[in-house]
């Protein structure tokens, strides 16, 4: 009985190949976004062979993870010993996370260089967690087809007196160009496909003259080309919208062809069905439920299945006395 | 309790509650390659989590175990083939998820995608709902740490606690989930509704037990990695509600809240049977 509940509910789900639906009223029709959103970093990374200065901004606090042992001194010259655990009262205190880690907390950081001396080479890092200096990160586009520039940005919040920021992106390294606030570098033949990593540094002088550094990251997706959407059409048949597609595929195999009808901002309807598509040119043919007899906006996607990645997307509008529109 | 008296009179209106075989499917997040060992997967949660969850393991119930480096889909796959076997087998046809971390973005990723594999539509018409506890639904800046500190900038600790920079980690950075959000996966605004309800339970605590390492990696993880708002040091509060209905928070950290020992967070899932 309860199955066949369910068939009864979801009837299209489970005697069509197509899966169809309708958004909740008002819901916002969303375009993909351009880029992620950016990632905020208030936090750098040294390496110490047996003493690393960490610069402070000040006035708020600082974390440094570190090998255990390590002796800390201020900028006014206080040490914090590899045996002693601090206090609140100190202002600074050590946590033993395992036998060979430790993380310093410094509750309010002067201005200038903290002194770590480790027993041992070792990788530390430091963040400033309510520091108003960050770094923020992000790439365009998020989805990037073969042949699009990529373009790199940061930008440096809090009162920034100079600084440079560079970036490490497929082995190398980019200085990144400051315009009005906002810092950049385009790449025009990237090489490499799916999730790419960027990291990014950051060091300068706040406008009184205190050395800061951060490090950042940020990525994005660089598609196969596995297929490409080419002419797009549409019309009104029998209380839907028909979508058709050309595709030229590269690499055959499953995707899906996916559809989101919107009006006036709004998102009303959606549609989606995998194909095995052939190398070479396919069609694509999909039916959206619509009531609406306006202007309506289609957003089409080629999504691939066997590799998971966008191998295309377009808008189309159909008008509402237009049969079919390319 | 607004969930069971809506779940009841459904079933009532329906007159099918007499025939429904409950059970309950334990989904849980990224982590070792070893979390596909079916004992590992199960101290993960811990043996009081799934007593309690279970009603004294009075429920029949599931513990997916999968290797917890993988993306969404192949996690996905793993636990599709163990849930459609298990629940073949018993003749469930009544299915509470619950999840922990990536293990949200797992059931996302079958909910989202029900054409991708055959037995996800099977499955999907037996889930009542799920309940996701700290899920990554927009990523975590955790995960995105592991990015930047990657290869031989990521300390023993932290490997522990974020991962390597492997597949299921690279899944759940904020840019990740940016995409699969928009493309893949359903549920946040501007996308399809999922067909079953996601219930979130976020976590908004750091400090929990002194004793434990992991807390103080949590709380320096959240102070290193810059999460906004509260988070329970590995996933912030905003993007475990991205998805879903509100049903609580918990002031159980990323350690515990999969636990039932800082907060009887089981005996609140078991509230639904």
């Amino acid at each position: 009985m309860k199955r066949l509940l369910f068939a009864l509910l979801f009837t299209s789900s489970l005697f069509a190949q197509d899966l169809t639906g309708v958004f909740a009223p008002g819901e916002t029709y969303e375009a993909p976004a351009e880029h992620a959103p950016a990632n905020v970093s208030r936090m750098f990374v040294r390496t110490a062979k047996t003493s690393v200065d960490l610069p402070a901004t000040g006035g708020s606090g600082m974390l440094i993870t570190t090998t255990a042992g390590a002796r800390l001194t201020t900028p006014t010259g206080d040490v914090l010993r590899p045996r002693e655990n601090g206090s609140l009262d100190r202002g600074v205190r050590r946590f033993h996370v395992d036998a060979k880690s430790d993380v310093i907390h410094i509750e309010r950081t002067e201005p200038g260089n903290y002194r770590l001396d480790v027993d041992a080479p070792a990788l530390v890092v430091a963040a400033e967690p309510d520091s108003p200096i960050a770094l923020e990160t992000w790439i365009t586009p998020l989805s990037r087809q073969p042949g699009e520039p990529v373009t790199l940005f940061a930008k440096l919040t809090g009162e920034i007196g100079n600084a440079r920021v560079t970036a490490r992106a497929g082995g190398n390294a980019i200085e990144l160009t400051e315009k009005d606030g906002i810092y950049s570098a385009t790449l025009p033949d990237f090489t490499g496909i799916g999730l790419q990593q960027v990291r990014f540094e950051a060091d300068g002088e706040t406008r009184d003259g205190v050395r800061f550094a951060r490090n950042g990251t940020s990525e994005f997706v660089a598609e196969r080309g596995a297929a490409r959407l080419g002419a797009i059409h549409a019309s009104r048949v029998n209380g839907a919208v028909r979508v058709k597609a050309s595709t030229d595929v590269v690499i055959p195999g499953a995707y899906r062809f996916d559809v989101i009808v919107a009006s006036n901002g709004t998102a009303l309807a959606w549609g989606e069905g995998v194909r095995q598509l052939e190398r070479g040119a396919n069609e694509l043919v999909l039916d959206v439920p619509v009531a609406n007899a306006g202007e309506l906006l289609l957003d089409v996607r080629l999504l691939g299945l066997d590799t998971i990645g966008v191998a295309g997307r377009a808008t189309v509008e159909l008008h509402p006395r237009t049969e079919t529109i390319e | 309790m607004k969930r069971p008296v809506l779940f009841l009179l459904a079933f009532l209106l329906c007159g099918v509650a007499a025939q429904a075989k409950t059970g309950v499917v334990f989904i849980h997040g990224k982590g070792g390659t070893d979390l596909a060992n079916p004992s590992v997967a199960r101290a993960y949660w811990g043996e009081d989590m799934i007593r309690a969850t279970t009603k004294g393991f009075t429920i029949p119930y599931l513990v997916c175990s999968y290797d917890g480096t993988q993306y969404m889909w192949v996690a996905g796959g793993v636990v599709a083939g163990q849930i459609y076997n298990w629940m073949n087998a018993n003749a469930i046809d009544d299915i509470v998820v619950e999840t922990h971390s990536f293990g949200g973005v797992v059931i996302r990723w079958i909910l989202s995608n029900p054409t991708y594999d055959s037995r996800y539509q099977p499955i999907i018409n037996r889930i009542r709902w799920v309940n996701s506890i700290a899920p990554p639904n927009k990523g975590s800046e955790a995960a995105n740490l592991a990015g930047t500190l990657s290869g031989s900038w990521l300390t023993g600790w932290m490997i522990d606690l974020v991962g390597q920079s492997n597949d299921s980690t690279r899944n759940c950075t904020t840019t990740s989930m940016s995409y699969y959000n928009q493309y893949y996966l359903k549920g946040t605004s501007g996308r399809p509704a999922l067909p079953k309800t996601i219930y979130n339970i976020a976590g908004t605590g750091l400090w929990n037990d002194f004793a434990h390492s992991e807390d103080y990696g949590l709380a320096t993880l959240s102070g290193i990695a810059g999460m906004p708002g509260e988070d329970d040091g590995m996933v912030s509060q905003y993007s475990a509600q991205a998805v879903g209905v509100v049903w609580f928070t918990t002031l159980a950290n990323h350690h515990h809240n999969r636990r039932n020992d800082y907060r009887p967070i089981g005996d609140s899932l078991a509230t639904d049977f």
